[in-house]
C-alpha cells in the first residue's frame, strides 16, 4: 500500500503506510518495550483543549492550508502518545478469542478488503479526466461535499471524533 | 456512475454487519468488541490509528483529489 502511494505521486502518505509496517514488524521483536517505563500521559484538559483548538483551525482556516498541516500533525502526535503504552499486566499475550469474535473479525476484515479492491479498481479504471468522472475514487466523490461549510465541519467532527473513539478503546482495552 | 454503486454497496454491508452486531450478538461480536480486542495489541492500535490520521491528512491537508473534478 505504501509503494502504491508512491507509485501515484504521493510521498507523504506513502512514508504513513510504510510507517505502519516498520511498526508492525519492529513491536514484533519486543524492542519497543523498553521505552514504557519513562512514558509521559498527556492530561484530560490538555487533551480536549487540543482537541478544541484542532476543530476550530480546521473548521475556519481555509482548507489544504498551512494551519491545516500543522494541526493535523500535531494532532497526529498526541493521540499517538495517549495510544503507545502498552498493557503491564500481560493482557495483550493473553486475550482470549471466541467463534462469535472470529466471525466478526472476518466479515470486517472481508468488507474492508472489498473496499479496498475497489478503490484500487476504480483508481486504474479511472486513470485519465474523462475515466474519473466513470470510475470516480472515494475521494472525488466526497471532496465536492467536504468543499462546502456543512461538510467541513461534519468531517472535521467525524475525524476528531473517531481519533478520540478509537484512543478511548485502546485505553478501555489497557 | 458505477464505480459510485461499488462504494454505495459497501457503505450497506457495513451498516448490514453493524445491524448483524447489534441484533445478533450471541452469535456475532459487535464492531466495538472487535476493537477493544484488538486494540490491546500495541501494533495493531498504532496501525488503525496511523491510518485514522492519513484520513485526516488526506482530506483535509493534501491536495491528492484530482483538481479536474473538483
Amino acid at each position: 500500500m505504501g509503494g502504491f502511494q508512491f507509485y501515484r505521486t504521493a510521498p507523504v502518505d506513502g512514508v504513513v503506510f510504510l510507517g505502519m509496517a516498520a511498526i508492525l514488524i519492529v513491536s514484533l521483536t519486543g524492542v519497543l518495550r523498553r521505552f514504557d517505563g519513562w512514558w509521559w500521559a498527556p492530561g484530560r484538559v490538555l487533551a480536549v483543549m487540543a482537541l478544541a483548538v484542532a476543530a476550530i483551525v480546521l473548521v475556519f482556516t481555509p482548507r489544504h492550508g498551512w494551519p491545516d498541516g500543522i494541526v493535523v500533525v500535531a494532532t497526529g502526535i498526541l493521540v499517538f502518545i495517549v495510544a503507545w503504552p502498552e498493557p503491564s499486566d500481560g493482557r495483550a499475550d493473553v486475550a482470549g478469542r471466541s467463534k462469535r469474535l472470529t466471525r466478526s473479525a472476518i466479515a470486517w476484515s472481508c468488507v474492508g478488503l472489498a473496499f479496498c479492491a475497489w478503490e484500487l479498481t476504480t483508481y486504474f479504471l479511472g486513470l485519465g479526466a474523462v475515466g474519473r468522472l466513470s470510475y470516480p475514487a472515494l475521494s472525488d466523490v466526497i471532496n465536492p461535499f467536504i468543499d462546502t461549510p456543512v461538510g467541513r465541519v461534519i468531517c472535521v467532527a467525524a475525524w476528531l471524533g473517531g481519533g478520540v473513539a478509537l484512543a478511548r478503546r485502546g485505553r478501555r482495552a489497557r | 456512475m458505477i464505480g459510485t454503486i461499488g462504494f454505495a454497496v459497501i457503505a450497506v454491508a457495513i451498516l448490514v454487519l453493524v445491524g448483524i452486531g447489534q441484533f445478533r450478538r450471541d452469535q456475532f461480536a459487535s464492531f466495538g468488541e472487535l476493537m477493544d480486542r484488538v486494540m490491546v495489541s500495541r501494533a495493531a492500535r498504532i496501525t488503525i490509528l496511523m491510518f485514522w490520521w492519513w484520513l485526516g491528512w488526506h482530506f483535509l491537508v493534501a491536495r491528492t483529489i484530482d483538481p479536474t473534478l473538483g
